[in-house]
């Protein structure tokens, strides 16, 4: 009888013993998850704030604003990523020398025509990081809500997909209202070289980059 | 009779047409900055959680009402915001229609019906155009149908006003205006039938795939 109930006591610790470790399998990819989510969003509050203080600095000259705005682009968003992914499958057809100058270009398009919307900035903008979640690839999806200043009256709802480089989280898609950076530069790129060719792609962009950079010039 | 019974459904009909009809309106929308306060740059999250499900509203175009008498040209009355703090959120035909499975077909570019430029969202305009009182549709049962034209001319002058200089940003930022602007057009409308709610479909995990040009991946 003894026996019994020890046999019955040592299977019970058994299962509860095997149910921790199920349980503990079970919520080690959630804390993983958790984890890289909560660097990605670090990562991204920190370059939100480093942002802001240049903007806020009001001592700055606009030149030396845009140029500290750019070197914290440089540095938060994987620009030759981003360039391979807008070129997609027609990478193949650039050759190494083509894809350097497509980076070039594309990097210097995104920094003129972006860098301009932090022209409209008020410093009456409230900038909420809301969430974030793990993508199957292991990229991350933060959502930025955007409201009052220059925002529209309902505000703005911007998604930033960023990826792990080395221990480093870069951004790697900027998507304002469920609008893909990505998808869209990727449609205009495809229909480019399919009708017009790559140099004429590479052409078109530096033309458009002379003429913005021309525009913003001061006068 | 038959005729009491129509009224009196029209009226109804009327009535709760500013109703919030769906249950994701479950976030209200950010509340505005206090007026005479500095606002901190930055704020904490509320939650540090993953938002698979979470629901977002697609700001465009959305009415505040937060008097429920005060909804009286789009529908008498809007309990359902008053007293639930549901939001009203725009819904089309051609949403409807996509949430159903038609896809978008061909992309059309047409001079005044701007927005609704694929095939489904063109086919569906009529019945909006019809349904939607703002546009000149079921009042003008009582009145010439020229008025209907009238205020549907005006408010599409007026949005297109309004998006004047989000489009010459659009112009500078494309390198093929065109293409950019069918694309945010289909991209923007799959998030509209979406509700703006990410599913697991969405984003597409291959669109982050470097496509090598053999057909391999990494």
């Amino acid at each position: 009888m003894s026996s019994t109930r020890s046999t019955t006591a040592t299977a019970l610790r058994a299962s509860f013993a095997l149910a921790l470790a199920l349980a503990g399998l079970a919520a080690a990819p959630s804390a993983r998850a958790d984890g890289e989510v909560a660097a990605a969003r670090a990562t991204m509050q920190q370059t939100v704030d480093t942002t802001l203080a240049v903007l806020n600095d009001k001592s700055l000259a606009p030149d030396v604003r845009r140029s500290k705005l750019e070197s914290i682009a440089v540095d938060h968003f994987d620009f030759p990523l981003m360039a391979q992914l807008v070129l997609g499958k027609n990478r193949a057809a650039l050759s190494t020398e083509q894809q350097q100058q497509f980076l070039d270009e594309f990097k210097k398009h995104l920094s003129i025509t972006y860098g301009r919307t932090f022209n409209k900035y008020t410093g009456a903008e409230k900038i909420v990081l809301d969430g974030g979640r793990l993508e199957g690839n292991k990229d991350v999806t933060l959502r930025m809500n955007i409201s009052g200043g220059s925002a529209p009256p309902d505000g703005v709802r911007i998604d930033y997909r960023m990826r792990d480089d080395a221990g480093k989280w870069l951004v790697i898609d900027v998507i304002p209202e469920g609008v893909s950076l990505i998808q869209n530069f990727r449609s205009q790129v495809q229909e480019m070289v399919t009708q017009k060719g790559v140099a004429n792609l590479i052409q078109t962009l530096h033309d458009k980059n002379v003429s913005q950079a021309q525009a913003q010039a001061p006068s | 009779m038959t005729r009491d019974a129509c009224a009196l459904a029209l009226l109804l009909c009327l009535g709760f047409a500013g109703c919030a009809t769906t249950p994701h309106d479950t976030v209200p929308s950010p509340a505005p900055p206090p007026e005479g306060q500095p606002l901190a740059p930055t704020a904490e999250p509320d939650q540090r959680q993953s938002y698979p499900k979470q629901p977002m509203i697609p700001s465009a175009q959305t009415t505040e009402v937060d008097d429920p008498w005060q909804g009286f040209n789009r529908g008498i009355f809007d309990p359902a915001h008053h007293y639930l703090g549901l939001k009203r959120r725009p819904e089309d035909f051609g949403q409807t229609l996509g949430v159903w499975g038609v896809g978008p077909g061909p992309y059309l570019s047409l001079p005044i019906i701007l927005p609704r430029t694929c095939l489904r969202d063109a086919l569906a305009y009529p019945v909006d155009w019809v349904l939607n009182e703002g546009d000149g549709g079921v009042w003008t049962i009582w009145a010439p149908w020229y008025a209907g034209i009238a205020v549907g001319s005006a408010k599409y002058t007026n949005r297109r006003a309004l998006i004047d200089a989000d489009l010459i940003a659009g112009r500078a930022a494309a390198v093929d205006w065109y293409i950019a602007a069918r694309d945010a057009y289909l991209q923007g409308r799959e998030r509209d039938i979406r509700n703006g709610v990410d599913t697991e479909e969405t984003p597409n995990d291959e669109l982050y795939q470097i496509d090598d040009g053999n057909g391999a991946s990494r």
